[in-house]
C-alpha cells in the first residue's frame, strides 16, 4: 500500500494532546473554512467579466479572524494574493477603527505599500457580523485588468514612481449597508480603462465577500460563535503542531542563496538586481534574513514588505505542502527580516506593478533554495530548482468587433523545475498560483488577435540528470493597431538549476521574427506601437534542471528526441548523446554508442559554463545536493494533495 | 415460448456482471449475478442471461451498460492512437489548461498523456474564429501523417483542427484522404464529436473517442453477434450513456465517448431517481458506496444535474453531457490514519478488494471503514454477503484498536465510532456542496442509497443535511442494471453560433434551430421511436460577451425574431443561481450555442409489487452503536422477510445479502408495496 510508510511516520510524530475541542467538530469546521473560500473563488470565476478572472483564475479569497489573522484560503488561489491579506486587514484597521464598522459595510483597498502586490490586485474586505458583533473578516481580491496610468493594463516597466502606475486606493467604505456608493466608485471609474467591465468584476468580488459572510454566519448559527472562535485557535494550534513537530526533526544550520532580476531598466548601465536570503534554523525556529538584498531599483521590479512575506510563505509551503492551507499558525512561526528600501521591501514612491514578474518569484525560489539545506537529508524529494516566472503581456487598442477599446492581459505558462526523482512538468503554471490558461479559441473571439502557435519550445529546458519542463512559444498576429507592453524577467538570468543541473532557457519576445522589420523587444518593452498584421513571438522560460546532464540515461534523451522536445543537436551538445535518424516517419532513431562515448568524454572534460544565464551551471545551485535520490514510488507515498471536494 | 414479454437490463462491472429481467405482462423478475469475464466481457453477459433463464426470442427490449470504455481509459488499454492537428498547436492536448491539482504540491504529476507527442502530427491549415479559411489545408502534410501512421501501427486517428466547429471543411477533407490511404483505420473528427469552442476540451474528448473507438466497436459487435447466435436475440441493442439515457448501437459505436461512467449514472438516474419518485420525491440525492469511493449525484425536479465538463481523470475532460457525479475517496475499504497534527483521517488510501479490510483475513492489517462498522455492531461478520463470504470480526477489532484506538488511548469502540464520524463528515460536506452551491435546499431531497454500503450512512446523513426521508431500494446491488431499463433514449446536439445580439441574423438562426430539430427527429426515428413518443427540447447557451461561462436556458417557442425572451430567461436563471443578475443592457449578450435534447420514451418496467408476506418479525437483537447514543439494543430484520405495509422504528438493522441498512433511533420505516424501505428521519 502506498500510504503505509506515511501512516507509520505520522503515528510516531503525532501529538493529539493539544487539541482542546471535539475532534469531529474541529474537522468539520476546518473543512468548512476552506470550502467557503473555495466556493467564493468559484463564484467569482463564474460571474466576473474579464477572461483572466473567469478563465485565468487571477483571484483569491480568504477568511480572517476579527483581529486579522489568516484562517484559510481557497485551493486554487494565488499565494501573491492571500499571503498578504493579514497586512491588508491590519492596515485597514489603522485608517478605519473596527468600532466604526457597520453590518453590510465592505471596503475597497489597493495600496501596494500597505496591501502588498500591485495596484491591480484590488482587495475587498468585509467585516462579518453575527448578533451585532464582528466575528471575522473576509478578504477577496481580483486582478483588475486596468487601474489607469499611461499604459493599457497599467503595467509600466519604465515607471520610476507609483504615479506612473495607475491609481492607488486607500481604504474606502465602498458599500454601505450592502449598497454601492456610486459617488465614490465614480472617482475610481473615471480613472481607469474599461470601467464598465471593472464594475462587473467588482460586483463579482462583492458577491464573493457576501458568500463567505453567509457561510460564516451559518456556522455561527449551527455551532455557536464560541465554538467558531475556538476552532480558529485550534486550527492555528493544529497547523503549528504539525509544522513544529516536523521542523524539530530536521537538521539545524545556516544556509544562504541568491538570485537575480535581469536588469533595472531605468538605472544607468541597467544593472542586475540581486535578491539574497540567509536562513537560520535552530530547532523548530526558522528565520529568513533578506537584509543583504540590493537596494530598491529605480524601475518597476520590486515589491513591498507584504509582498516579500507572501513569497517567503509560498516558498515555505512548497517545501511543506502537507500544511495546507496557509494560516496564522504557520505565519506566526516564521521570522522574516528585511530592510526598508531594498528591492524586496520597497518604500513609497517606488513603482510596484512589476513585482509579480520581478521580485516575487525570486523570493520564492530563493526561499526554497535555502530550505533545501533543511530538506536535503530527510526529505530529498523536496529540493527544487527554480521554475518559469510570470511575464505580463498587455495589449490595448480599439476592437473593431465590439466597437470599443479593449485591454488584453495575458501570460505564457512554461517549464516547471526538475524534481530529484523525475523531470519537470512542461507548459504549466508558475508556482505562485494555480490558475488555468485562457483557450486560444476564446481569446481570439474576445480580442483582435489570431494565434499561429501555442506549442512547446524545443530545447528550452534546464538540462540535467532530471531535466526541467519546457517553455511555451505563442505566436500572435495582431488584427488591429495596438499598443503593447511586455513586463517580464528571466531573459538573462534564467531559472537556476541545482546539483549540476543547468539553468532553464530564457524568456523572449520578438516582433516580426525573420523579417526585415524584426525587433527584439526583450522583457521590458513599454508602449510599443504595433500595426495590423504584425506578429509577436512570445516565449517563456524552461524550468531549472537537477543533476549532471551527463548522468542522464541515454534512452531518456533518445525519447526526448523522438518526441521532438529535444533536437538531435541539443542531445549531443548537452548530454553528449549522439543520435542518428534511421527513419523519421517510423519514429526510428538510434543512439550511436561509440560516438556517444566519445562525445560524453569530451563534454565531461570541457564541462558546462558557470553562470546565471540560460544552460549554464549556477555556482551556488551546484552545491545544493540532496543526500540521495528517492524513487518515484517513495515520493508518491508522501504526496500531500490538497484539492477541493469533487475535483 | 417465443412470446416477447421481457425487458432485460445488463451491466458489466470490473468484478461482477449483473442481469435483471422483468416480464412486462406478469411483472415477474429474474436476476443473474455472475463473475465478469475480461477481456471477452460479452461471455459474462451470456452467462448471466443463462443464469436468469431467459432466452433471446422472449425479449422485447435489451439495454446494456458497460464499464469497458471507462476502464480502457483508466487502465490505458485503448488502441494505438494518433492525433492530427493544426500546425503550431501540437501541445494543446499535453499542455491542457496548465493547472495543478493541488496548491503547493510540486511532486504531483498529471496522468500520463494518452497520445505521446511523437504521434501528434501537425498539418498546415487554419480556419479562423468566424469560419473563414485563413490557410488552405496542405494535403502533403496529411499524406505524411498517413505514412507515419501506417509505419507506426496506428489503429485509430483523432483529427482536431482549430476552430473546425465553425467550418469543418479541412477536417472533412482530411478524412477523405485518410480513408483512401488508411482504409482500415478509424477516424474521429472533432467537429462531429463535440462541435464546440475550447480547443483543449474538444481535443481531449475527440482523442478519448478515438482511443476506445475500435475497442467498443469490437465489443458491441461481438456482443450483438453472441446475443444473436448463442441466445437468439436479434432486436435492437440500447446502450447506456453518461448523460443518463440510452442510445442505439450505431450511435454508441460512432461516439463511444458518450458511454463513459454510464454504470454509476444509470444507477443514479434509472434507479435512485425512480425509487425516489415512488416515494413522491422529485429531488433525490443518489448515493452509492462501493469499495473505494462514494459517488454522489443529484436529481432535481425529476432530472439529473448535468455537467458539460466531466473529468474522467485529472486533465482528461470529456465534455459531452454527463450526469454530474462527485467521487469521494472513502468507501468500505478506505483506511483510517492519524496525521502529523494528531487528526484522524479516513481515506483516500484504500485497501481495495485485495487484501481488503482487515476482517477479510487476506493480510490487510489496516483499519478500514468496513472494520469500524463491524466493531460498531452495524455489520454482522457472520452475515457477510448473506453468509456466503467468511470474514473474521476479531481481525477488525484488532486493526481498529491498534491503528486508531491505541494511538489516542481510546477503547476499540470509541476508535470505531470516531472513524465513522470522520467518514460521515466528508460525505456530509460533499452532499452539502452538491446542493447548496447550486442554490438547492437539501431539506427538499430524499436520499436513495445503493451499492454495498450506502444504507449504513444514509439515515445519519439525512439528519445532518436536514433531509427527512431515506428510501432504500429492494436491490441496491443491481442499481446499474436496473437503472439501464428505467432510462429513456436521450441525445443531445449542439450548433455553435458565437454571435452577439447585433451580429445575429435571425433567419439563419431559425434555420439552424430547425436543422437541429430535424436531425433529432431523424435519429429518434432511426432508433425506432414512434413519433408520439419522441420529444425535442430546445435550448440556447447564452452569456455576456467576454464572460467565460454560459447559461443554458430554454429557447422560447416559435420563430425567433429577437433575443428578448432569451435575455429574460438568462436574467432569471442568473438570478436563481447567483442570487442577483446584472442590469439588462449592461453588456452585449452573446448566443454561444444552440442546443437540443431529443428524447424517445421507451417501455420501462415498473418495480414488481411484492407478494403479501407473513407477519413482521425480528430475527434477532444485538448491541449496535448509533451516533449520539452509544450502544443500544437494536432489532435485526431480514430484508427478504419484510411484508409490504410493515412499519417499525429504529434502533434497527435490516440485513440483506447485498447491503445492510442502519436505522438509528428517531427513524421510522414503512415497507411499501414494492419492498422499498421508506424511512422517515426525525429532525
Amino acid at each position: 500500500m502506498a500510504g503505509k510508510t506515511e501512516i507509520n511516520v505520522k503515528e510516531k510524530l503525532s501529538n493529539i494532546e493539544g487539541l482542546q475541542m471535539d475532534l469531529i467538530t474541529f474537522e468539520v469546521l476546518r473543512n468548512a473554512f476552506v470550502a467557503a473560500c473555495y466556493e467564493a473563488s468559484t463564484t467569482i470565476e463564474r460571474i466576473a467579466y474579464h477572461p483572466i478572472i473567469g478563465m485565468g483564475r487571477d483571484r483569491s479569497n480568504a477568511l480572517l479572524t476579527e483581529d486579522a489573522r489568516l484562517v484559510a484560503h481557497g485551493h486554487t488561489d494565488a499565494a501573491a494574493h492571500y499571503a498578504s491579506f493579514e497586512p491588508s486587514v491590519q492596515e485597514l484597521f489603522k485608517d478605519i477603527p473596527k468600532d466604526t464598522m457597520n453590518e453590510g459595510d465592505t471596503y475597497i483597498f489597493s495600496d501596494p505599500y500597505r496591501t502588498g502586490s500591485h495596484v491591480n490586485d484590488v482587495r475587498m474586505i468585509r467585516p462579518i457580523f453575527y448578533e451585532g458583533k464582528i466575528v471575522a473578516f473576509s478578504c477577496t481580491v481580483i486582478h483588475w485588468a486596468d487601474m489607469g496610468g499611461p499604459m493599457p493594463g497599467t503595467f509600466n516597466p519604465e515607471a520610476t514612481t507609483c504615479y506612473a502606475e495607475g491609481i492607488r486606493i486607500p481604504p474606502i467604505r465602498l458599500f454601505k449597508n450592502n449598497e454601492l456608493d456610486e459617488e465614490l466608485f465614480s472617482l475610481i471609474e473615471i480613472n481607469i480603462r474599461g470601467a464598465i467591465e471593472r464594475r462587473a468584476d467588482m460586483k463579482a468580488q462583492f458577491e464573493a465577500a457576501r458568500l463567505i459572510d453567509r457561510r460564516v454566519v451559518e456556522l455561527c448559527e449551527k455551532y455557536g460563535v464560541e465554538t467558531l472562535f475556538q476552532a480558529f485557535e485550534e486550527q492555528f494550534n493544529y497547523s503549528e503542531r504539525m509544522m513544529l513537530t516536523e521542523l524539530e526533526s530536521l537538521p539545524d544550520g545556516e544556509w544562504e542563496f541568491e538570485d537575480f532580476g535581469d536588469q533595472d531598466v531605468m538605472a544607468e548601465g541597467k544593472p542586475p538586481i540581486r535578491v539574497h536570503c540567509k536562513l537560520t534554523k535552530v530547532g523548530s525556529k526558522l528565520s529568513f534574513d533578506w537584509t543583504d538584498s540590493d537596494p530598491q531599483p529605480k524601475a518597476s521590479w520590486g515589491g513591498s514588505r507584504a509582498t516579500l512575506i507572501g513569497g517567503n510563505y509560498l516558498g515555505f509551503m512548497i517545501c511543506f505542502p502537507q500544511l495546507f492551507p496557509l494560516n496564522h499558525g504557520i505565519i506566526r512561526n516564521l521570522e522574516i527580516v528585511s530592510k526598508p528600501g531594498t528591492c524586496v521591501d520597497v518604500v513609497f514612491p517606488a513603482p510596484t506593478t512589476g513585482y509579480c514578474s520581478g521580485a516575487f518569484d525570486k523570493i520564492e525560489a530563493v526561499t526554497i533554495a535555502c530550505l533545501a539545506g533543511v530538506m536535503a537529508k530527510d526529505q530529498p524529494w523536496r529540493v527544487y530548482p527554480a521554475a518559469v516566472s510570470l511575464t505580463n503581456l498587455c495589449m490595448g487598442g480599439y476592437n473593431p468587433r465590439t466597437k470599443k477599446d479593449f485591454i488584453q492581459y495575458t501570460w505564457a505558462v512554461g517549464g516547471e523545475n526538475a524534481r530529484t526523482f523525475k523531470d519537470g512538468k512542461s507548459l504549466i503554471f508558475m508556482r505562485f498560483c494555480n490558475a488555468r490558461t485562457i483557450p486560444q479559441e476564446l481569446e481570439e473571439r474576445w480580442f483582435p488577435v489570431i494565434f499561429d502557435r501555442y506549442e512547446a519550445r524545443p530545447d528550452s529546458c534546464g538540462h540535467g540528470f532530471r531535466r526541467g519542463g519546457f517553455g511555451l512559444i505563442r505566436e500572435l498576429v495582431i488584427q488591429t493597431d495596438i499598443v503593447m507592453t511586455i513586463h517580464g524577467d528571466r531573459e538573462i538570468h534564467t531559472p537556476f538549476g541545482i546539483s549540476g543541473g543547468l539553468n532553464g532557457g530564457g524568456s523572449t519576445l520578438i516582433i516580426n521574427k525573420g523579417t526585415p522589420d524584426e525587433f527584439d523587444a526583450g522583457m521590458y518593452a513599454t508602449g510599443v506601437k504595433l500595426k495590423k498584421g504584425d506578429k509577436i513571438f512570445y516565449g517563456s522560460s524552461g524550468g531549472g534542471g537537477f543533476g549532471d546532464p551527463l548522468d542522464r540515461e541515454p534512452e531518456l534523451v533518445l525519447d526526448d528526441v523522438i518526441d521532438e522536445w529535444l533536437t538531435i543537436e541539443a542531445a549531443e551538445e548537452y548530454y553528449g548523446v549522439v543520435i542518428e535518424e534511421i527513419d523519421a516517419e517510423a519514429a526510428d532513431y538510434r543512439i550511436n554508442e561509440e560516438k556517444t562515448k566519445k562525445a560524453q568524454a569530451k563534454l565531461r572534460k570541457k564541462g558546462f559554463k558557470e553562470g546565471t544565464g540560460a544552460f549554464e551551471i549556477n555556482v551556488l545551485g551546484k552545491d545544493i545536493k540532496p543526500e540521495r535520490i528517492p524513487s518515484e514510488e517513495e515520493v508518491r507515498s508522501h504526496l500531500a494533495i490538497s484539492r477541493p471536494p469533487g475535483w | 415460448m417465443g412470446e416477447k414479454q421481457w425487458v432485460v437490463g445488463t451491466d458489466i462491472g470490473g468484478t461482477f456482471t449483473d442481469v435483471i429481467c422483468i416480464n412486462m405482462e406478469t411483472g415477474e423478475q429474474r436476476l443473474g449475478k455472475v463473475a465478469s469475464t475480461p477481456p471477452t466481457f460479452f461471455d459474462g453477459v451470456i452467462n448471466g442471461l443463462k443464469r436468469a433463464g431467459i432466452s433471446g426470442d422472449e425479449v422485447l427490449s435489451f439495454r446494456h451498460g458497460a464499464t469497458v470504455s471507462t476502464n480502457a481509459i483508466l487502465e490505458r488499454k485503448g488502441v494505438q492512437t494518433a492525433l492530427i492537428t493544426t500546425e503550431g498547436f501540437r501541445d494543446v492536448l499535453g499542455g491542457g489548461r496548465a493547472e495543478r491539482i493541488s496548491a503547493f504540491e510540486l511532486d504531483w504529476d498529471p496522468p500520463e498523456i494518452i497520445i505521446p507527442r511523437r504521434n501528434v502530427m501537425p498539418v498546415r491549415e487554419r480556419v479562423g474564429p468566424y469560419g473563414d479559411v485563413l490557410t488552405e489545408i496542405n494535403e502533403e502534410d496529411v499524406l505524411l501523417a498517413a505514412r507515419k501512421c501506417k509505419k507506426r501501427g496506428i489503429e485509430s486517428i483523432a483529427v482536431v483542427y482549430m476552430d473546425s466547429f465553425m467550418n469543418p471543411v479541412h477536417e472533412l477533407r482530411t478524412r477523405e484522404i485518410l480513408a483512401k490511404e488508411l482504409p482500415d483505420v478509424d477516424v474521429t473528427l472533432s467537429h462531429e464529436v463535440l462541435p464546440q469552442m475550447l480547443e483543449f476540451e474538444r481535443t481531449c474528448t475527440t482523442v478519448l473517442n478515438a482511443y476506445i473507438s475500435p475497442i467498443l466497436k469490437n465489443y458491441l459487435g461481438g456482443l450483438a453477434k453472441r446475443l444473436k447466435e448463442d441466445w437468439g436475440y436479434d432486436g435492437p441493442l440500447l446502450i447506456t450513456t453518461s448523460g443518463g439515457g440510452v442510445i442505439g448501437m450505431d450511435e454508441a459505436v460512432k461516439f463511444p465517448a458518450k458511454t463513459f461512467h454510464s454504470s454509476p449514472v444509470s444507477g443514479a438516474v434509472g434507479m435512485a431517481g425512480y425509487i425516489g419518485s415512488l416515494a413522491n420525491f422529485d429531488n433525490v440525492i443518489a448515493f452509492e458506496t462501493g469499495g473505494t469511493t462514494n459517488n454522489v449525484s443529484m436529481i432535481y425536479e425529476g432530472s439529473p444535474a448535468i455537467t458539460h465538463e466531466w473529468k474522467i481523470l485529472w486533465n482528461v475532460p470529456c465534455c459531452l453531457p454527463s450526469v454530474d457525479t462527485v467521487y469521494i475517496g472513502s468507501g468500505g475499504g478506505s483506511i483510517s490514519w492519524v496525521d502529523n497534527g494528531g487528526i484522524l483521517n479516513v481515506g483516500p488510501q484504500s485497501m481495495g478488494a485485495v487484501p481488503g479490510p482487515a476482517c477479510y483475513g487476506q493480510g490487510g492489517d489496516e483499519a478500514t471503514n468496513t472494520d469500524s462498522q463491524i466493531v460498531l455492531g452495524r455489520i454482522d461478520p457472520e452475515y457477510f454477503l448473506g453468509g456466503e463470504m467468511k470474514v473474521d470480526g476479531d481481525l477488525s477489532f484488532k486493526a481498529v484498536q491498534e491503528k486508531v484506538g491505541d494511538h489516542y488511548g481510546w477503547s476499540v469502540q470509541e476508535a470505531a465510532a470516531n472513524t465513522y464520524m470522520v467518514a460521515l463528515s466528508a460525505l456530509m460536506m460533499a452532499m452539502r456542496i452538491q446542493t447548496v452551491s447550486r442554490g438547492w435546499d437539501p431539506r427538499e431531497f430524499a436520499i436513495v442509497p445503493y451499492g454495498g454500503g450506502g444504507a449504513l450512512y444514509a439515515c445519519d446523513l439525512a439528519r445532518e443535511i436536514g433531509s427527512t426521508t431515506v428510501v432504500v431500494p429492494p436491490l441496491p446491488g443491481y442499481a446499474s442494471a436496473f437503472g439501464a431499463i428505467r432510462v429513456d433514449v436521450k441525445h443531445e446536439f449542439t450548433t455553435p453560433i458565437h454571435q452577439t445580439e447585433e451580429e445575429l441574423n435571425f433567419d439563419e438562426l431559425n434555420k439552424e434551430i430547425q436543422n437541429l430539430v430535424d436531425k433529432s427527429h431523424a435519429i429518434l426515428a432511426k432508433e425506432g421511436i414512434e413519433e408520439d413518443m419522441a420529444s425535442v427540447e430546445r435550448f440556447v447557451d447564452v452569456k455576456y460577451f467576454s464572460q467565460s461561462r454560459f447559461f443554458t436556458v430554454d429557447l422560447p417557442d416559435g420563430e425567433l425574431k429577437s433575443l428578448d425572451g432569451i435575455i429574460k430567461n438568462f436574467m432569471d436563471d442568473m438570478e436563481a443561481e447567483y442570487g442577483y443578475s446584472l442590469p439588462e443592457g449592461y453588456a452585449p449578450v452573446e448566443v454561444v450555442n444552440l442546443r437540443v435534447v431529443a428524447k424517445g420514451e421507451i417501455i420501462k418496467p415498473d418495480l414488481p409489487e411484492i407478494e403479501k408476506g407473513g407477519k413482521l418479525a425480528t430475527k434477532a437483537t444485538r448491541q449496535v452503536w448509533f451516533k449520539d447514543h452509544d450502544f443500544l439494543e437494536a432489532d435485526i430484520y431480514e430484508r427478504g422477510e419484510l411484508p409490504p405495509g410493515a412499519e417499525f422504528s429504529g434502533p434497527a438493522i435490516i440485513e440483506q445479502p447485498d447491503t445492510t441498512t442502519v436505522m438509528p433511533p428517531g427513524t421510522h420505516c414503512t415497507v411499501d408495496k414494492y419492498g422499498n424501505l421508506v424511512i422517515k428521519v426525525d429532525q
